[in-house]
């Protein structure tokens, strides 16, 4: 079992699903991207929903350490919520986010 | 990465230049500090063309994304590198016009992107690859000067220096502007599904018809396996299990022959009409990827695509299936053909390993690039069709290129002494204090 998959077992039913969604957007492509308008002053990579996933994976498997750039980073999420209408997975990556990281992002913040 | 791990370095930055002079700025200071840069468009690519190996200065380009002129008299569309394909083509097509590069990743990757890696579309046998698409560029150079490649098909003086830019993956300069052919959109489509009685078949047809001088805008031959995928409960291929889909685009009359031609090369290699659902499941689902399931259930999945002789393609074909079959008796082996030409053909390989330890998937993995490259190159054909050399085709580039490696090498040491432009990719020189990526099997020298 991987390390990633000892931590996982502390998860509830409902963030093994957001881990398992956020997985996917992690590993996608981000074919959702054309969703972005070309007009939208911001157009880096740490927005995209694929970006977004992976930092709350990261974040939850203890991967990365939850400091306040990475937690602003989570909390931009413009582009996951436009791009939901060209998920070909059907995901909500911004809820599966909450979900998953939600309470360490507010304890965070507080 | 899916076990929290880096794939190369971090990058010391990233920076978002807005139009070509602000990329000239970012290279001029580059340049001045010695800092190593690599140009970034949407990160489609699957050959680590983008990754930092020696925390590199990315260059994302998305913000370079106008679109200068849509040129219908000549037939021409510029714009900035860093556009989306998916929202250039629908752009075009609003006004009726397609640029003709329509590849999986239409929606995921950048025209920039499809320049720099030399990309090839689902349309190719109609349009051509990206290198028979781009006409002219703007690129920033190494040393901060701007090349203009102006936009002309055909000139005779001396070797093409636009083709020394379109494949360099960022080696040699930082593509910030392209110009593109486009067509208009085609009056109509003639799509035919076929059956046929073996591979054999298949592949004889589809030779037939590139050199018959017929164009099709698709031509996609399935084996056995694939095949079997995409013709569950269709009893057309009962006794004939080898899918082969055509299309013709363009106009009526001119399609309609070529159609019909293309039916009577079909059927005097057997091949038999079957119904429509495979391409209609073909066409709802041409742009999507459906790699991340897969990897997301760790499964270790790759593609591979090559480019082989007509006369080599059966035999290559069988040496890839059993290199599969000797690497692990679980290994998923499939592969269609969907670029033609009249010389030679394009394989594309899915490989795919199930869930073991890490350790041993990637050194099955690594195993499996080895072999494949070299048999490519065994039976006179090309490591790389349109997915590029990154960085995890380096150590089969020589191989490919015998002493051509060294006259690109030159070419990259007097453009860039310093070694500043995407350092260690297609196979060139790494910086000193680079990490090594790529999917090295023992035995391989890089």
């Amino acid at each position: 079992m991987s390390a990633a998959n000892v931590r996982a077992c502390s998860l509830t039913p409902s963030q093994v699903d957001a881990m398992s969604s956020l997985r996917l957007c992690m590993l996608c492509p981000a074919q959702c991207r054309r969703f972005w308008e070309r007009s939208q002053p911001e157009q880096s990579e740490v927005i995209t929903p694929s970006s977004l996933a992976m930092l709350a994976v990261f974040v939850a498997q203890d991967v990365i350490v939850l400091d306040e750039s990475v937690r602003q980073a989570l909390q931009r999420r413009d582009m996951a919520k436009v791009c939901r209408a060209g998920c070909p997975h059907d995901l909500d990556v911004a809820g599966s986010i909450d979900c998953l990281v939600g309470e360490r992002l507010e304890a965070g913040a507080r | 990465m899916r076990s929290g791990e880096l794939p190369g370095t971090l990058p010391r930055g990233v920076v978002f230049p807005s139009d070509h002079d602000a990329v000239v700025h970012v290279v001029r200071y580059a340049v001045e500090h010695g800092i190593p840069v690599v140009p970034y468009g949407a990160g489609s690519g699957v050959l680590g063309g983008s990754v930092p190996l020696s925390n590199e200065l990315v260059v994302d380009l998305k913000r370079l994304n106008c679109v200068k002129v849509v040129d219908t008299f000549n037939g021409l569309v510029t714009v900035g590198a860093g556009i989306n394909g998916g929202q250039l083509e629908s752009l075009l097509n609003a006004q009726g016009y397609t640029c003709g590069h329509l590849p999986q990743s239409l929606n995921m990757s950048t025209v920039g992107g499809w320049v720099a890696c030399r990309g090839a579309g689902q349309a190719s046998g109609l349009y051509g690859k990206i290198e028979d698409i781009v006409l002219g560029l703007a690129c920033v150079l190494p040393n901060g000067e701007t090349l203009r490649i102006q936009p002309l098909s055909h000139r005779s003086t001396g070797p093409s220096l636009r083709d020394l830019l379109v494949g360099s993956e960022g080696t040699l300069g930082i593509i910030t502007e392209v110009t593109l052919r486009i067509w208009r959109q085609p009056e109509c489509e003639i799509a035919t599904v076929f059956a046929l009685p073996d591979q054999a078949a298949g592949l004889e047809l589809c030779r037939q018809v590139v050199q018959s001088e017929l164009r099709p805008s698709v031509m996609r031959l399935y084996d056995l396996r694939e095949s079997a995928e995409r013709t569950k409960g269709l009893s057309a291929f009962d006794q004939r299990p080898i899918l082969c889909m055509l299309m013709f685009s363009g106009p009526r009359r001119v399609i309609q022959e070529e159609s019909a031609m293309a039916g009577e090369i079909a059927a005097a290699v057997g091949a038999a009409i079957a119904p429509d659902d495979p391409i209609t499941h073909w066409r709802n689902t041409r742009f999507d990827s459906y790699s991340a399931r897969r990897q997301s259930a760790d499964e270790y999945m790759d593609t591979i695509e090559v480019v082989v002789p007509w006369s080599a393609v059966s035999a290559f074909y069988e040496a890839t299936e059993q290199l599969a079959r000797s690497i692990h008796p679980e290994m998923h082996f499939g592969a269609h053909w969907s670029h033609s030409y009249s010389e030679s053909v394009c394989q594309y390989m899915t490989f795919r390993l199930p869930r073991m330890p890490q350790a041993q998937g990637l050194a099955l993995h690594a195993a499996t690039w080895d072999g494949v490259c070299r048999l490519a190159l065994v039976w006179g054909g090309s490591i790389a069709h349109h997915h590029g050399a990154g960085a995890f085709r380096g150590p089969w580039m020589a191989q490919e290129h015998q002493c051509g490696m060294q006259v690109l090498q030159s070419i990259k040491d007097s453009m860039d002494p310093d070694n500043l432009f995407n350092p260690g990719k297609l196979g060139l020189r790494p910086r000193p204090n680079a990490v090594r990526m790529g999917y090295v099997a023992s035995g391989v020298e890089s």
